[in-house]
């Protein structure tokens, strides 16, 4: 069995002598962001079918382009009603069908309409900096995307998940979400799953867990570490990674 | 009274005078109850020539001997046989479409009757069992009908299709008029035997001072101009506040059930709009949700309606088959052209190797130190991987000149190289490993993700262009501080490329 090593340094001198001179420096400041994203926009059109009206608008992997994107468009209040913005991995597309999401599910953040206008960019801009920075512990893998639906009976801000049959994932990525956003214990996040929102007939879905849990009882699959971040889950102290 | 009556009488003493060969039929007498083995072969007899096309005199029989077993055993049958069931009633629809008049008007009526005695769960109703026992089919039949009690003096005599009206023009109670269910093509003339199915709405025919629901079966329209004929029998009846109720073709279709959205569309509209512009109805069978096939009821006053009603149904599903679902781990193509161009090497020569991975020819590991390790039995093959790894690498690491103007442009004013080296720490730290809980998810996901990245940020002091192998490792990180400091140090330029792309997508979200 013959085995190569390609060192990193190797590589790069043998892939082309000139590497080392021709990477212009500039490039050093770019920070590569652990996946790559989509933003996908939902134009309100009622004349179209709904995959019509989703478009996907740009893809980035880097801090840099993160912001100029992010900086260039509309925030999410300022969207006109009906309309959504999507923040998927790049190869998910934001739909149950999506193979990466029919087994999945959405933690739901209602969005109070009396204060829209200073939570609803709030929200949606902590959730994608959450998202792209990898804010999930070692859950990243298990986030497919971030969701806001612009609405006038009410905003929704949602972050879907892959695997809506991992307990202890999700519990734990909606801890991190109600932290990131800095979401009060009277406000309750839920989490459901994709097949029960498709399958629902009545407006409302049972949602599979409540933070903070409904019930005083902790949920049956609890994890090593749920323990203790259900008792910071409400106070918004630094992340685990703050240097 | 008339309900009670039983059909299979009828057609139990019509098949001994008739006198029509019959093979077991014949010692078995209609009105006798078969056993449920012997039902079960009629129709299998049943299935088996329809598939075969032998529309013969045989299968009319045998058809008239299993509804007259049905009527009694249907619904024991329902509970005990229900795909046999549902299979033979398969196979007389496919009889009724297929069959070019052989089976004769009355055996297709023997069958209309069945299907609606089933679909009311095999209880008979009064205007069901009337509608049936009255009709003239007998003058078609080669026994001609005997035997059917009248209450009244005033039998239905044998009439001639193109009069069937009633002796008397007040009929009393318990009568009900004759009717001509099928007409032999009333407006050209030309005998058309079983080729045309006409129906009549459904209470048109009923003793008007009966009670009785409306048939489901039987949507009304507009008269068309050419059956006149069959309203001056309308008017004799002296009905005339029955004038709008005319004549219906009906043809079935089945499709597959996962297709009925697509015709549907979304709340029914894309049908909705097939009957407005076809002029048609379409009724969709209700089924089971997990049923495979759907039957579709198209009924309309012309054959040619149906037939376009049935061409945009088919081009409908046509048009809207599902797309082969690829291998998701391939990502889609992106309109990002200059994206997709630096994507793509890596994907490309990785599918090629694939067949080759999974014979364990080549094998890729990722050392702590950050090295990139091929193993592999075929020197050429290793070659050859190691030289796409590198092209991918060199198209990631130089940007089009266009983009290092830009980059040039950004480094000037930002002292973002400052930022990375100090959170070096963080973006080096091993936190919380991905244990291997879900290897199946961690390898779906090395495959929808990027598999092997050229990291430029420096690593260990500043290695211009090492490779940082992402897979299984420390995915980076960026905490809230991080992303708002970038943000506020950074000249937020937006790509030319980035700018371009959603100004043509979504022009509208753009901030100007």
């Amino acid at each position: 069995m013959t085995t190569s090593v390609v060192e990193n340094n190797a590589l790069s001198s043998s892939g082309d002598v000139k590497t080392e001179t021709s990477i212009p420096p500039e490039l050093l400041t770019r920070h590569p962001l652990q996946n790559r994203w989509a933003l996908w926009y939902l134009k309100a059109d009622r004349n179209k079918e709904w995959e019509d009206c989703l478009k996907m608008v740009s893809l980035f992997d880097t801090v840099e382009d993160f912001w100029s994107l992010y900086n260039h468009i509309q925030s999410a209040g300022g969207l006109n009603w009906g309309s959504d913005y999507y923040l998927f991995k790049e190869g998910i597309k934001p739909m149950w069908e999506d193979i990466n999401n029919v087994q999945g599910g959405r933690w739901l953040v209602v969005v109070d309409k009396q204060r829209r206008q200073q939570l609803l960019d709030h929200y949606w801009l902590e959730l994608l900096m959450a998202i792209v920075g990898e804010q999930f512990d070692e859950f990243g893998d298990y986030v497919c995307g971030a969701v806001v639906n612009v609405r006038q009976k009410g905003d929704k801000v949602s972050l879907w998940t892959r695997d809506a049959t991992r307990d202890d994932v999700n519990l734990r990525i909606g801890q991190v979400l109600k932290q990131k956003l800095s979401i009060p214990d009277s406000e309750i996040l839920r989490y459901e799953v994709h097949k029960d929102s498709s399958a629902r007939t009545s407006s409302t879905v049972k949602p599979r867990i409540c933070l903070p849990a409904k019930d005083p009882a902790p949920p049956k699959e609890k994890t090593p570490g749920s323990s203790t971040s259900t008792a910071t889950a409400g106070s918004p102290t630094p992340t685990s990674e703050t240097p | 009274m008339l309900h009670n009556y039983d059909v299979a009488n009828d057609f139990g003493q019509k098949m001994q005078m008739g006198g029509m060969q019959q093979q077991q039929m014949q010692q078995t007498p209609r009105n006798t109850l078969l056993s449920v083995d012997q039902q079960l072969q009629l129709m299998n007899t049943i299935n088996n020539m329809v598939r075969a096309s032998q529309f013969t005199s045989q299968l009319a029989n045998t058809i008239f001997t299993l509804c007259a077993q049905l009527k009694t055993s249907g619904s024991m049958l329902e509970q005990s046989h229900k795909n046999e069931l549902n299979k033979v009633f398969t196979s007389l629809r496919q009889a009724c479409c297929r069959d070019n008049g052989q089976l004769g008007t009355p055996c297709r009526l023997k069958i209309m009757e069945l299907v609606e005695l089933r679909a009311m769960n095999w209880r008979t109703n009064l205007a069901h069992s009337q509608y049936y026992v009255n009709r003239p089919e007998g003058q078609h039949d080669p026994a001609p009908t005997v035997g059917i009690p009248q209450s009244s003096g005033q039998s239905t005599s044998p009439q001639s299709v193109t009069s069937p009206v009633p002796q008397s023009p007040q009929p009393p109670m318990q009568f009900v008029p004759p009717n001509p269910m099928m007409f032999q093509d009333p407006m050209g003339g030309a005998p058309n035997p079983g080729g045309i199915f006409f129906i009549p709405a459904a209470s048109t025919w009923m003793n008007p001072l009966m009670p009785m629901p409306p048939n489901p079966f039987l949507p009304h329209s507009m008269i068309p101009p050419d059956h006149q004929m069959f309203l001056r029998q309308r008017s004799l009846n002296k009905k005339p506040n029955l004038m709008n109720k005319t004549l219906q073709l009906r043809h079935e279709m089945i499709i597959r059930n996962s297709d009925s959205g697509k015709i549907m569309g979304v709340k029914g509209r894309r049908v909705a709009a097939v009957e407005q512009l076809t002029n048609t109805v379409i009724s969709f069978q209700k089924v089971d949700a997990k049923s495979k096939e759907r039957t579709l009821t198209i009924t309309a006053s012309t054959m040619e309606d149906i037939e376009r009603a049935k061409d945009m149904i088919i081009d409908t599903i046509r048009r809207n088959m599902s797309p082969i679902r690829t291998d998701m781990s391939i990502p889609p193509p992106m309109p990002h052209s200059e994206v997709s161009s630096t994507t793509n090497p890596i994907p490309q020569p990785s599918q090629e190797d694939d067949e080759e991975d999974e014979d364990e020819d080549i094998k890729l590991e990722q050392t702590s130190d950050g090295k990139l390790t091929f193993h592999c039995d075929d020197p050429e093959l290793l070659a050859a991987a190691q030289e796409a790894l590198s092209a991918y690498l060199r198209v990631r690491a130089r940007p089009s000149a266009e983009e290092r103007e830009k980059k040039k442009e950004r480094r000037k004013s930002m002292p973002l190289q400052q930022t990375a080296h100090q959170q070096e720490p963080v973006m080096l730290k091993p936190s919380k490993t991905f244990h291997g809980s879900t290897p199946n998810l961690a390898d779906g996901l090395a495959a929808t993700t990027t598999v092997v990245m050229a990291s430029t940020v420096p690593v260990g002091g500043g290695h211009a262009g090492q490779i940082h192998h992402q897979q299984g490792g420390d995915p980076i990180r960026y905490n809230r501080e991080h992303l708002m400091t970038a943000r506020d140090t950074l000249q937020t330029q937006i790509p030319q490329e980035m700018l371009k792309e959603i100004t043509r997508v979504a022009p509208d979200i753009l901030i100007a």
